[in-house]
């Protein structure tokens, strides 16, 4: 079977079978989308909210570091792929605040404003959350196997679970 | 940042770094009664997420201290130890008040690693702004442990907002008699970059 690491503020997307893996997310974002009909699935690993407050937009390389790009990018790339919008649903994962005595910082509490960010973003689009483990403070690596839709989380501090 | 620097400033950035490094090792050195050896530093522009994988991997379990820098210089400073490194450090500084195997730092141990990353931040900050004669000022340090690729993600999407490029300036100390490491990782911003080069003739 086929296992692909998403690089950091990169996605992948895949048809029928194969491993979508994101390696030690904290603040960062994992977003899993899958149309479970034809087994169409795609994982982005978000570093940022929103390119809309970008600097130097034009300059820019890696828009998919966004959340509001690499969604709608990864959307595009799975109609492609024989996925339909109205069955596309998403799960999602990461958006932790790493550094304990900055929770309630907001300017340092970037994995919150993420976490929120993605839940818009999905909302705009109409794409039901069906599963999420987001915010608190424990690193989350995630495997999102598009044969079956699950994804399998791991965590050093509180072990493995499902969603 | 788009931009390329030249072996003469790479080099010149180099000696700051080794300098300052050392003036914490000599902190670090009194704090624990060890010798500190201090490695040649590094200094490269790399792709900002490449950043875990020059760190260690993502994977390592680390302990990492957080500091922002402000005054005249903005950016960050990061402190980076294995988690093994983190235990060897709190037994030394603590004597043998500590819990085997405990699966998470309990407070008064994450208490005297913030300490020494107080210490070692002061003192590598201290003789940074006495060289280039400015003001710096620091954070307090932000305590988090966990996968290296997580307690580093913050810093990442810090440095991507500003840049697909970042220069790492890095420096790995180990203690004497052990093969003990930890790493001080600082991130200037763009303008203090290039604040610090002209300070030094480079621009």
């Amino acid at each position: 079977m086929i296992s692909v690491t998403i690089e950091i503020g990169a996605y992948r997307v895949m048809r029928e079978e194969g491993l979508l893996e994101s390696i030690s997310l904290g603040s960062c974002m994992g977003v899993a989308l899958y149309d479970p009909v034809v087994r169409v699935g795609g994982l982005a690993h978000i570093m940022l909210p929103s390119s809309m407050f970008s600097a130097r937009r034009e300059s820019e390389t890696m828009h998919t570091k966004y959340a509001d790009v690499a969604i709608r990018t990864m959307l595009e790339a799975m109609l492609a792929l024989g996925a339909q919008r109205n069955r596309i649903v998403a799960k999602i994962v990461g958006g932790a605040c790493m550094f304990e005595s900055s929770m309630f910082d907001s300017a340092m509490n970037i994995g919150k404003r993420n976490s929120e960010a993605v839940k818009e973003i999905l909302g705009e689009e109409k794409i039901p959350i069906i599963g999420e483990d987001v915010g608190n403070n424990y690193g989350r690596t995630i495997q999102f196997d598009v044969a079956t839709g699950r994804v399998l989380i791991r965590s050093a501090k509180i072990g493995s679970k499902n969603l | 940042m788009a931009k390329n620097f030249s072996e003469t400033e790479l080099d010149a950035l180099k000696e700051f770094v080794n300098i300052s490094t050392a003036h914490a090792a000599t902190a670090l050195s009194k704090m624990v009664d060890k010798t500190i050896q201090v490695q040649v530093p590094q200094m490269k522009l790399v792709p900002v997420t490449e950043i875990p994988k020059l760190l260690g991997g993502s994977s390592l379990q680390v302990v990492g201290l957080y500091f922002r820098i402000s005054g005249n210089m903005s950016g960050s400073m990061l402190i980076l130890f294995p988690k093994s490194t983190a235990q060897k450090l709190v037994e030394l500084l603590l004597a043998d008040i500590i819990e085997e195997d405990a699966m998470e730092f309990r407070g008064i141990e994450k208490s005297a690693l913030m300490e020494l990353g107080n210490v070692l931040t002061n003192s590598y900050l201290n003789a940074l702004a006495e060289m280039l004669n400015i003001r710096l000022l620091l954070s307090v340090p932000h305590y988090g442990e966990d996968e290296l690729g997580a307690v580093v993600d913050m810093l990442l999407i810090e440095l991507a907002e500003a840049a697909d490029y970042a220069l790492l300036m890095g420096t790995t100390i180990t203690l004497e008699g052990t093969d003990l490491a930890g790493h001080f990782i600082m991130f200037p911003d763009n303008q203090s970059l290039d604040m610090m080069l002209s300070k030094i003739g480079m621009h």
